[in-house]
């Protein structure tokens, strides 16, 4: 349930867009943990606040897979993965997993936490994750653009990532 | 000699000066617990939880306790996959490894009124194995195995993890029970030679992943081993600093003593297990074998059947709960 113990490259934007199938703003609604070959895997269903990139269908609401959780007197901790407390809104990027449900592209990498501001007249913000592990900057590639998608959102007012997602998707999955 | 006597009244003048203590915190070091951290934040020397963090966790679903995790044994064992990896042959990988468990259990504690001496815990690394997966068994042996990833690595980021420890715990007491490390080598990992400027140094890795699996958690101080962020070409992370002494040391201290929440213990303490290496319900070598008695049993279809099961159960839960106002969660076949 926790998240405590990997080392991660720290994912590009590039990347981060390429590899999701959707992205949305969602509030978790009610998590239910069980065992997979050995493991303890949480499903997290969500409400698409707002759906803002790519297909997630016509429900309102998916089923997020993620690693790590708690039955009955077993717990698992599974540090990096993305950590959806109810009633607490994310940006999520997202990616088909088994059956329907949905993993978080990059693990915790993919998941932007919505902050109010202390004063209310002011937007939401998305931050970055710290439930990501440890993180190594990634190697850098000739030619390719190496900004990091935590950097790219961080701090960034709900809208406007809103849009610049919503942008840069059409040029990540044109082809 | 140390006494609980002596614990308890460090325990209260800790606590007494505990808020004001804070504010001034120079130790970072920081402890695995049960309930995981808000992602919105972030350890630092002020503190490795929010403010609020108990209600947090009572908050989620199913609620939950921020219980620091713990080794109970003097012993916990480790073993290594038997095929290791192309990049890091099985002899490598036993030598790297002990060498990184060793800078843990070899430090020397200076813990004021409780004394000083070696951290109260050793590993034993039981040997190779061939279970090349992640799993824990209530009902059969289990390994805390070392596993290499070569060719494709099994979870849903393989571009971008490295290395992965999973902790199994009790969620009542942070008792650890099980655990186990990934590493995924179909990146590549500079294990011996020159480090390159922009190479991911082995050692450094583990020596990181090693705190993990005794139960630290990151650290606010950039400079420990047990810090969120490695730099490339460096080896910094191999050597320990006087924060991840202090944060192993706090775990198992010199007495043998386990601190564990008052919830656990009324003194807050609870003493080691004799030392015993041997996994919880037995050692073997071999993956748990599917026991056909329920939906967790160990097949290549698994996740797709749970998450079937797991939504036609919410469906249905979902719709009770709508009539008759919320329930507990469902919980699984293997515990």
């Amino acid at each position: 349930m926790d998240a405590r113990a990997s080392v991660s490259i720290a994912v590009t934007w590039d990347t981060l867009l390429r590899e999701s199938d959707a992205a949305a703003i969602v509030t978790p609604v009610e998590a239910r943990s069980v065992w997979e070959a050995g493991r303890i895997y949480t499903y997290t269903r969500v409400h698409v606040d707002r759906a803002i990139a790519g297909e997630l269908g016509a429900s309102g609401e998916r089923w997020v897979r993620t690693m790590g959780g708690v039955v009955g007197k077993i717990g698992q901790l599974v540090e990096g993965e993305a950590v959806l407390a109810v009633g607490r809104s994310s940006l999520l990027f997202l990616r088909a997993g088994p059956a329907g449900t949905l993993d978080v592209t990059a693990r915790g990498q993919g998941q932007f936490p919505v902050v109010a501001d202390v004063d209310p007249a002011k937007p939401a913000r998305l931050v970055r994750s710290n439930a990501t592990g440890a993180l190594l900057p990634p190697r850098a590639v000739a030619g390719a653009t190496s900004r990091l998608a935590a950097d790219v959102l961080h701090g960034r007012v709900v809208e406007e990532a809103a849009g610049d997602i919503a942008a840069a998707w059409s040029r990540a999955h044109a082809d | 000699m140390r006494t609980d006597a002596v614990r308890a009244a460090v325990a209260c003048v800790a606590a007494l000066f505990a808020s004001s203590a804070a504010e001034n915190e120079a130790r970072a070091s920081c402890r695995t617990t049960t309930c995981p951290l808000p992602p919105e934040f972030s350890p630092s020397p002020a503190g490795c939880q929010p403010a609020d963090f108990a209600t947090y966790c009572a908050s989620l679903d199913p609620p939950s306790q921020a219980l620091p995790v713990w080794w109970r044994n003097a012993c916990v064992s480790y073993d290594i996959q038997r095929d290791a990896s192309r990049q890091v042959p099985y002899e490598t990988a036993v030598q790297s490894f002990a060498a990184a468990f060793s800078k843990w259990t070899g430090v020397t504690c200076s813990d004021g009124a409780l004394g000083s001496g070696p951290a109260s815990v050793s590993v034993t690394n039981l040997g190779p194995v061939e279970c090349d997966q992640v799993q824990y068994n209530s009902d059969q042996g289990n390994q805390h195995v070392i596993i290499f990833h070569d060719d494709s690595w099994p979870y849903n980021d393989p571009n971008n993890t490295l290395g992965l420890t999973t902790i199994t715990f009790n969620p009542d007491t942070g008792e650890i029970y099980d655990a186990d490390m990934e590493i995924n080598s179909t990146q590549p990992l500079t294990v011996s030679g020159p480090l390159p400027a922009d190479g991911y140094d082995f050692m450094s890795i583990i020596t990181h992943e090693t705190g993990h699996f005794f139960g630290m958690a990151h650290s606010g101080d950039d400079l420990a081993t047990m810090f969120a962020h490695y730099i490339p070409g460096t080896t910094t992370m191999r050597k320990l600093t006087a924060d991840d002494v202090t944060g192993i040391c706090s775990i198992y201290p010199p007495d043998g003593m386990r601190e564990v929440a008052m919830s656990v213990a009324a003194s807050g303490t609870i003493p080691e297990d004799a030392c015993d290496p041997t996994p919880r319900h037995g050692f073997q070598s071999q993956c748990a074998q599917p026991d056909g008695k329920g939906c967790a049993a160990a097949d290549g279809d698994g996740g797709a059947r749970s998450a079937a099961l797991v939504a036609a159960a919410a469906l249905i839960a979902g719709t009770r709960r709508r009539r008759r106002g919320p329930r507990s969660s469902v919980a699984g076949a293997r515990i």
